[in-house]
């Protein structure tokens, strides 16, 4: 966060009515880019997306940090991008999340990256908008980031050779700078993370067909002896136990709010579209929205409070409490919404039809419900969590979304 | 087991053992060769492609590994098969309980949990069943026919 002026609650308040004025632009090049997903490209003539292509690198670097009013943002902490990403996602996640900018690959080269690695990866995004790739999953090991095969050789002029398999990496079909994560001994501190461009020879990226989400291009990479110059090794000025993948899980806890707030905001976006299609419910269904809209602010209010904890202190027991929960909700409530219109709705609805098909694709990003569950019990069991709930009984305070 | 009047008593029956043996697009060929579409019929073709999700859900995590364990040993992925199972079999009750035709409330209601349990088993499949050709196509064709149904006034036409 650039700024704060001691006000939490107005500080991300003038975010979200900007970016919800940015979205509310947007609805038009949601339908161009579901009817023609391979091309992001119309995202760059708006100036929301525009914005999210260096959203993320540090004004030192030379990024230019959005400024309304008297707030600055740069969007460098978890509570910032999951105000953004949500109001975009609320008009529809892709907007977001195939939008070029430094993405989950930005904030791993935060934490682990030196001043060159982090020179030339903001400098390319500043060059020119571009997208980026987080190359960590891979078939058959799915969540188990531990069982993970990609190896990283050291060769004998000094390069690193990588080759393996990854797949689900979003934007990697149009991404030209990435992390890969790679092994090069066993165990976890053999994991290590690389700064791979693109094109470069021996990679290939081919996108899947997916059932939602479309425009984010999710694709298969095929590194085949893939050369990349040692420097290109995050973190090779740390120890090996900061920089490998127990390293990468604090980044990941910062993540995974952004997740969450994905998933409220499709679940808002459903209830937009209820009351956009419906707008005088009968009795008995105007009960029903007050309770939905009851849910989306609390699961919104407690995504916002674990975005907070893993800037706070980098853990992400609560973040896994937001995703499970947030998951749950965007499926629910769009099939609740689907419900409500009646049969038929899917079909005459278009946008109604792709929430409840993207409600199902946040499910996957960054850890499944049962994956997050597990963290969760272990927070509760390890006394995480119960260190984190103390702030839950404050009022609304500084999570004001209204 | 009491069907809706003046239906062909084994066309519910015939489709979904198609459904849960085949598939979703087998059932559906065979459900337009039947004919006789009702409510209650539609939602033996979807608790047929319910059945068959399963199968396949089951047979992914008995050869999948986390960890070096297969997930089908794991003891909270045991719990939602058998609850995944659970609500097939409550659905199927209600179906074969059904003295007449339902009211909008309640086939709504069977619907939702057709869709539930295919949900639940689709996040067991994990992000393979987010792909267009993957299992989750047949889920996601299983949870619209209710609305292509409503718009078009019948199933819809698979490929031969």
């Amino acid at each position: 966060m650039t700024s704060c002026c001691g006000d939490l609650e107005a500080h991300l308040g003038a975010l979200r009515q900007r970016c919800r004025e940015w979205a509310a632009d947007l609805g038009d090049v949601s339908r161009v880019l579901q009817a023609h997903p391979e091309d992001a490209s119309p995202l760059l003539d708006h100036e929301g997306p525009r914005w999210a292509a260096t959203a993320g690198i540090p004004e030192e670097y030379g990024a230019e940090s959005l400024r309304v009013g008297r707030h600055r943002f740069d969007a460098t902490t978890s509570v910032e991008r999951a105000v953004v990403m949500e109001e975009f996602a609320r008009v529809d996640p892709s907007l977001v999340i195939a939008a070029p900018g430094p993405s989950m690959s930005g904030v791993l080269v935060a934490a682990l990256a030196d001043e060159d690695q982090r020179a030339r990866f903001y400098g390319r995004l500043l060059e020119t908008p571009s997208w980026t790739f987080f190359a960590l999953t891979e078939p058959g090991h799915g969540s188990d980031a531990g069982g993970l095969e990609t190896t990283a050789t050291l060769l004998a002029d000094g390069e690193v050779g990588l080759s393996g398999e990854k797949c689900y990496i979003g934007n990697g079909s149009r991404a030209t700078i990435g992390v890969v994560f790679a092994r090069s001994a066993p165990g976890p501190l053999g994991i290590g993370a690389y700064l791979v461009e693109v094109p470069t020879a021996g990679l290939t990226a081919r996108p899947r067909a997916t059932l939602g989400l479309r425009p984010v291009q999710i694709s298969e990479l095929v590194l085949r002896d893939v050369r990349i110059p040692m420097e290109n090794m995050l973190g090779r000025h740390l120890p090996r136990s900061r920089r490998g993948l127990h390293a990468s899980m604090g980044v990941f806890n910062r993540l995974r709010p952004g997740v969450a707030a994905l998933a409220v905001g499709i679940a808002a976006g459903a209830l937009d579209i209820l009351e956009r299609e419906q707008p005088r419910p009968g009795k008995d269904a105007g009960h029903s929205r007050a309770a939905w809209r009851a849910q989306v602010e609390a699961v919104r209010r407690l995504t916002l409070r674990a975005a907070l904890e893993a800037d706070r202190t980098g853990d992400g027991t609560l973040a896994s409490v937001a995703k499970a929960r947030a998951c749950r909700l965007a499926e629910e409530l769009t099939l609740d919404v689907a419900d409500a219109l009646g049969p038929g709705a899917r079909l005459a609805v278009p946008e109604l039809d792709r929430s409840l098909r993207d409600a199902r694709g946040v499910e996957f990003m960054e850890g499944t419900r049962t994956i997050q569950l597990l963290n969760v019990f272990h927070g509760l069991h390890t006394g995480r969590l119960a260190a984190n709930r103390a702030p839950w009984t404050t009022g609304r305070g500084a999570l004001s979304t209204r | 087991m009491a069907l809706d009047a003046g239906l062909d008593p084994i066309w519910d029956q015939e489709v979904r053992r198609s459904c849960a043996r085949a598939g979703l697009q087998c059932g559906l060929r065979l459900a337009s060769h039947r004919g006789a579409l009702t409510p209650v019929n539609l939602l033996w073709l979807r608790l047929g492609a319910s059945e068959n999700l399963l199968g396949t859900t089951t047979e992914h995590l008995g050869g999948r590994r986390v960890g070096g364990r297969l997930l089908v040993h794991d003891p909270v992925v045991r719990t939602q098969v058998a609850h995944a199972v659970s609500e097939q079999l409550v659905v199927e009750a209600e179906l074969g309980g059904l003295d007449g035709a339902p009211d909008e409330a309640t086939l709504a209601r069977l619907h939702r949990s057709v869709t539930d349990v295919d949900r639940l088993l689709l996040r067991l499949l994990g992000g393979h069943s987010f792909l267009a050709e993957g299992p989750g196509a047949d889920a996601m064709l299983s949870e619209s026919l209710r609305d292509r149904v409503a718009a078009a006034g019948h199933l819809p036409e698979v490929a031969p």
